[in-house]
């Protein structure tokens, strides 16, 4: 019996059983057969080849790097703009920063005095989107560091999206606030949530402006933000009154609205214009 | 007057940067065209700046630049030659929370490439040129120093540009991987690497040009280079007090520069020799 010519596998069993399309007895009986046999073990691995393994390998690498759909806003250029801008470290804190400053700091004055917490949202709720434009300023926030100074999207474009995506996380913030004191604490005037919206938008273009001159954006949001604080600390000194109506009468005024838009209009104007100056090319 | 204009890959013209009182490159002129070209000079000779300059990062403070026929202190033109230029800064800083392959995927980004799916592609073709496939997904800060050079390597080369300004590209690189990045240089049209280290121009470059204290010294092929020292190098057994330099070989033999005296062996002189010659004549 153990002089008998042995039993091989034969290239259709072979062929099948490599397509998946064997019976699960014929499998199990090639299996079997393949642990002992070097002969039908090599006839396999000529008929299946490199070719099929590597095949499937890439193909498995091609699932593993398919981007995911997009589960962030995708911005002109895409998600990965949006990821670059806010994964390195000091766009984390930009971000953390605006949602503190738009969020929790009015939110906790709230808690303790509603009419407090809703001035206070008004004085730094501007303030936010101009410190995302100064950090955005700051080119060693780029992950590629000098490379990206060399690629057609630096300057101002790339400092606008990054401004743009930190904006994005801190506005939502901003709206879930008022949401939450209206819900909760005190009923809040839809205007009011809209009110801060272009004076913050002026702040901002202000500061986009300032980087497109020798001025440091930093230096110019501080004194902005300052000067926007003192602006409405003096409102509280004259009218002797933490109403947020007060507030309103005076900020929501059309011409205060006005005033914001057209210096907005203006700063983002002179800033397009002058967008070349946004470079290391003229500036190292 | 010539109405024809012969249009060089890179033309640089009486290029002046200065830092304060010194001056990193004073007065450069140099063409270059397809091909491996490999800068070489001591530390400190203006390498960096000059690759600064031809990236387009940088400003020359007076002279003409032409890359790829375009004018970078226009605007318009400068951005174009980001586009179809790759740069490899020195010890470039990369995020160390990223991924090589999202490193990359962000450089093509700033490259303006859009299209998510050939991005994909493209990031893993050029990762895979330089090595990195199996690490792709890992993060920068868990690499190697030698891994990081080629992240960054591979982010200069993605959209496979026409023009690549590379500064010290073989830095931690292994012998192996250094030859590797012969093949990969051989395949981009107009290369222009700068290098302190002789054996690496002639394993990699077809031109090399010579720089100390911000002037070009010499251009020519790498034969040429060591050819300077023709007639002067030759060797015995002792020091010669009169040769600008000796030193000893690994053979035990003294190895002598200058002019040789009546009956001496002179041997043939290498890359070395040739660019010790003119460092002498440079910095007597």
């Amino acid at each position: 019996m153990s002089t008998r010519e042995p039993w091989h596998l034969s290239s259709d069993q072979l062929a099948g059983y490599l397509a998946g399309t064997a019976s699960r007895a014929l499998v199990a009986s090639v299996e079997a057969h393949l642990l002992a046999c070097e002969r039908c073990r090599s006839a396999l691995a000529e008929t299946s080849g490199p070719a099929p393994r590597e095949e499937a390998w890439a193909r498995l690498a091609d699932e593993i790097d398919r981007p995911s759909p997009g589960t962030l806003p995708r911005l002109a250029r895409g998600d990965r703009i949006l990821r670059a801008s806010i994964a390195t470290p000091t766009m984390v804190a930009a971000a953390l920063a605006a949602v503190v400053m738009v969020g929790a700091v009015p939110l906790l004055t709230a808690l303790a005095a509603p009419q407090a917490g809703l001035v206070t949202l008004l004085v730094v709720a501007p303030l936010a989107p101009s410190i995302a434009v100064a950090l955005a300023y700051r080119e060693w926030c780029d992950p590629a560091g000098e490379l990206a100074a060399a690629t057609p999207m630096a300057g101002l474009r790339l400092v606008a999206l990054r401004a743009l995506a930190v904006s994005l996380v801190a506005l939502p913030s901003s709206i879930a606030v008022l949401l939450a004191v209206d819900a909760w604490l005190s009923p809040v005037p839809i205007r009011f949530g809209l009110a801060w919206c272009l004076p913050g938008l002026a702040l901002a273009a202000l500061v986009l402006l300032a980087g497109t001159t020798r001025l440091d954006p930093w230096l110019a949001s501080a004194v902005l933000g300052v000067g926007w604080s003192a602006a409405v600390a003096a409102t509280v000194t004259v009218r002797r009154t933490l109403r947020p109506e007060q507030f309103l009468d005076g900020l929501a005024t059309p011409e205060v609205q006005a005033l914001a838009l057209a210096v907005a209009t203006g700063a983002l104007l002179l800033t397009a214009a002058r967008r070349h100056t946004v470079d290391t090319w003229g500036n190292a | 007057m010539s109405t024809t204009t012969i249009t060089h890959t890179i033309a640089a013209t009486d290029l002046v940067k200065r830092y304060g009182r010194r001056s990193a490159v004073d007065g450069l002129t140099l063409t270059a065209d397809a091909g491996v070209v490999g800068l070489l000079g001591p530390n400190g000779a203006g390498k960096t700046t000059l690759l600064r300059m031809l990236a387009t990062v940088l400003a020359p403070d007076a002279g003409r630049l032409e890359i790829l026929g375009l004018d970078p202190s226009v605007p318009r033109e400068r951005t174009e030659a980001r586009r179809r230029l790759g740069y490899l800064p020195q010890s470039p800083s990369l995020y160390p929370g990223f991924t090589p392959f999202d490193l990359v995927d962000y450089v093509a980004v700033l490259k303006e490439h859009t299209d998510r799916e050939w991005r994909r592609q493209e990031t893993r073709r050029v990762l895979e040129e330089v090595g990195l496939e199996d690490v792709m997904h890992r993060k920068i800060r868990t690499l190697s120093g030698g891994m990081r050079q080629r992240v960054a390597l591979a982010a200069a080369m993605v959209g496979n540009p026409p023009l690549l300004l590379l500064d010290e590209p073989a830095t931690g690189l292994d012998p192996d991987q250094r030859l590797r990045l012969r093949s990969l240089l051989s395949q981009a049209s107009t290369v222009v690497m700068s290098t302190h280290n002789i054996s690496e121009v002639s394993a990699l470059c077809q031109r090399v040009y010579v720089m100390f204290d911000g002037r070009l010294t010499f251009e020519g092929t790498p034969g040429e280079l060591a050819a300077l020292a023709e007639g002067r190098v030759w060797e015995d057994d002792r020091p010669d007090p009169d040769a600008i330099r000796s030193w000893q070989t690994s053979t035990g033999s003294y190895r002598h520069l200058g002019d040789p005296p009546a009956g001496a062996q002179v041997v043939t002189p290498t890359l070395d020799d040739g660019y010790l010659l003119l460092a002498r004549r440079e910095r007597p």
